[in-house]
């Protein structure tokens, strides 16, 4: 039997050593945010009575303004992206033999459309990142 | 406990210990000043004066578009009454934003964490057609940035 002509004290060395070897590579988990959250409740806006101030008192400044023909609309955005990554590598060359890879990015969006005076004309809203799965 | 049996421990410690941390802070531009935003008055304040208090801001929205009599909703709801001349319809604002992103990270020998988070401070005034103050929306979120990742993330 090979193990017994190995001294005991090379055996384990050599186990942890293949062990290493066997799982050379690993997983990776990251995660990005960029923004907060949406503030308020969009469901307190009234189409054709809530104002351009009324929005920004509830949410605070929009992420981006965009101008339409009819007036401008305001977007609010909170990105997220959850990114994981399990790779599998040759030990001695650094070959990668198995990589799965992984990433969601998710948005929670509202975008609020106004008229020529400054009047709110439509509300959409999306929360996406509630959607995500952990890994 | 012999030294071949003890060398076995010392390897797994030394292949947990085998690891890092990574942190990372980035800041752009600098913090604005809550007190000033306090002064900021609507229908007082001009463009000048937010100019000279809190300088050249990072955007500027400069569309200035006329909308004779205020359209025709406006002037079939208002009948005998004289229609407004002119009125600004597109948004004329000032940007202020401060941003910063915390980075932090964990590298272990078979396993990696990453965490990045980027928040800003943003100051948004909006100007009527005569250069005063029409609006104005202030929000700090830096200060919600989890310092060590996950482990301080509310």
């Amino acid at each position: 039997m090979l193990v017994k002509q190995i001294d005991g004290r090379y055996f384990w060395t050599l186990v942890i050593v293949a062990g290493v070897a066997l799982l050379n590579g690993g997983c990776t988990i990251a995660r990005w945010y960029t923004g907060v959250p949406l503030r308020g409740d969009p469901a307190v806006l009234v189409k054709g009575e809530s104002t351009k101030s009324d929005v920004l008192e509830l949410f605070g400044p929009p992420t981006q303004i965009t101008h339409q023909t009819d007036g401008d609309a305001f977007i609010y955005a909170y990105d997220r992206w959850n990114y994981s990554s399990l790779t599998v590598a040759e030990p001695i060359t650094g070959q990668r033999v198995f990589t799965y890879t992984r990433g969601f990015n998710n948005r929670d969006r509202l975008v609020v459309l106004f008229d020529y005076f400054g009047i709110v004309r439509g509300v959409a809203v999306e929360h996406e990142t509630q959607q995500m799965p952990p890994l | 406990m012999r030294c071949w049996q003890v060398r076995p421990l010392v390897w797994g410690a030394w292949l947990v210990v085998l690891s890092g941390c990574v942190m990372g802070r980035i800041y752009r531009d600098h913090p604005l000043d809550e007190q000033k935003i306090a002064t900021i008055q609507r229908g007082v304040t001009t463009k000048a004066q937010i100019l000279e208090q809190f300088g050249p801001p990072q955007e500027i929205d400069t569309r200035e578009l006329a909308a004779i009599g205020g359209g025709v909703d406006r002037l079939l709801s208002g009948r005998g009454s004289k229609p407004e001349v002119e009125s600004l319809v597109g948004a004329r604002y000032f940007r202020y934003t401060y941003s910063r992103a915390n980075a932090f990270g964990v590298i272990l020998l078979l396993f990696n964490y990453a965490e990045f988070d980027q928040k800003n401070d943003s100051l948004l005034i909006f100007f009527d057609s005569k250069d005063v103050v029409q609006d104005v929306a202030y929000e700090r979120d830096t200060e919600k940035l989890p310092r060590f990742g996950f482990w301080s993330r509310k």
